[in-house]
């Protein structure tokens, strides 16, 4: 259900882009989405699709990057990716790992004119 | 026509956050963001809490609900100042919300402020609303095996209380489990096991209070 709302967010910073760099249509939005959001692609398409009906934006769709969970050990701080939420450090196999990266939720770019 | 302009699609929320945030520091006041599903027992912490704290520390409540005005009768009826907030269907609150429930409160003369949000693993965890701490709440009867199925929540919180342990010898759920799971999410998380029932352990989680209040004077 959150994807509605982030849907909405995007919605209204794209279209302040739009005024900023003067653009009259939104070919697409890409994103990059970590891991750890748990966002559901189909659904924020979904949500963004409902959102941008009747919008400046219409017709505009999202590329989503996926950013994978990274990890630094608080042992030996070595950082490493992780195929999931938790892991072992593989250099020195302690438990006590870090999620560094994977709540990214940004707009890198638009494409439009 | 390719416009880079990276933006943190949460930036307005986060944003009002960061102003919420601002103005709990200005007062010195402790803000908590209680999360958990449906059931868990929020109200019923809160309203404990506010039974034993309420001669010591001046203690305010946001209640997020969809509907409904329920929880913040009780928090009333326990004699704490509360304000409802009802999403209409949103299933989180967000900064905008509170820094809107705020006009109803006089922060001024709290030490605490418990933000109880709405019943839900997932979505809460995803939304700043300016607070201190973030403390996520999980019953014995949901299970042992949610940390690994709503991880963001357990990641994003401070504290964990493990409620219902009066429960455990009805239902198939393994405290260790929980334990090792959510550690494996996120290593420097604390976990204390209660039961808003019997009182079990809630002296721990007074006390967590009452050193993150002496923190922040």
């Amino acid at each position: 259900m959150h994807e509605l709302s982030i849907a909405q967010s995007i919605v209204d910073i794209v279209i302040e882009q739009m005024n900023i760099h003067s653009l009259s249509k939104v070919e697409s939005v890409m994103l990059r989405i970590g891991a750890l959001r748990g966002i559901v692609v189909d659904s924020l398409n979904f949500g963004f699709d409902v959102t941008v009906r009747e919008t400046p934006m219409e017709g505009a769709k999202l590329v989503v990057e996926t950013v994978p969970l990274r990890g630094t050990c608080l042992t030996c701080h070595q950082e490493f990716i992780m195929d999931d939420w938790f892991g072992d450090c593989p250099l020195c196999n302690s438990l006590t790992v870090e999620i560094t990266s994977g709540k990214e939720l940004e707009i890198v770019s638009i494409e439009g004119t | 026509m390719k416009i880079p302009i990276v933006k943190q699609v949460l930036e307005a929320n986060d944003r009002i956050a960061e102003e919420n945030k601002r103005l709990f520091e200005g007062k010195k006041l402790l803000v908590i963001n209680l999360m958990s599903g449906p059931g868990a027992g929020k109200t019923t912490l809160l309203v404990k809490t506010i039974q034993t704290l309420k001669d010591q520390y001046r203690i305010g409540v946001i209640e997020g609900d969809i509907q409904s005005t329920y929880d913040a009768e009780k928090i009333v009826s326990a004699g704490a100042p509360a304000v409802q907030i009802n999403t209409g269907g949103a299933c989180h609150l967000d900064a905008n919300m509170v820094r809107e429930a705020l006009a109803h409160l006089d922060i001024d003369s709290l030490d605490i402020l418990i933000v109880e949000n709405v019943g839900n693993l997932v979505c809460p965890a995803e939304f700043n609303l300016g607070e201190d701490y973030k403390v996520a709440l999980l019953s014995v009867a949901e299970g042992d095996d949610k940390p690994l199925k709503y991880p963001l929540i357990f990641h994003e919180s401070s504290l964990l209380l493990v409620n219902k342990t009066d429960l455990l010898p009805y239902v198939d759920c393994s405290v260790k489990k929980v334990r090792e799971e959510s550690l494996k999410i996120n290593p420097r998380l604390e976990i204390f096991e209660v039961s808003c029932k019997t009182g079990d352990g809630l002296t721990r989680w007074f006390e967590w209070l009452r050193g993150k209040v002496k923190k922040k004077k």
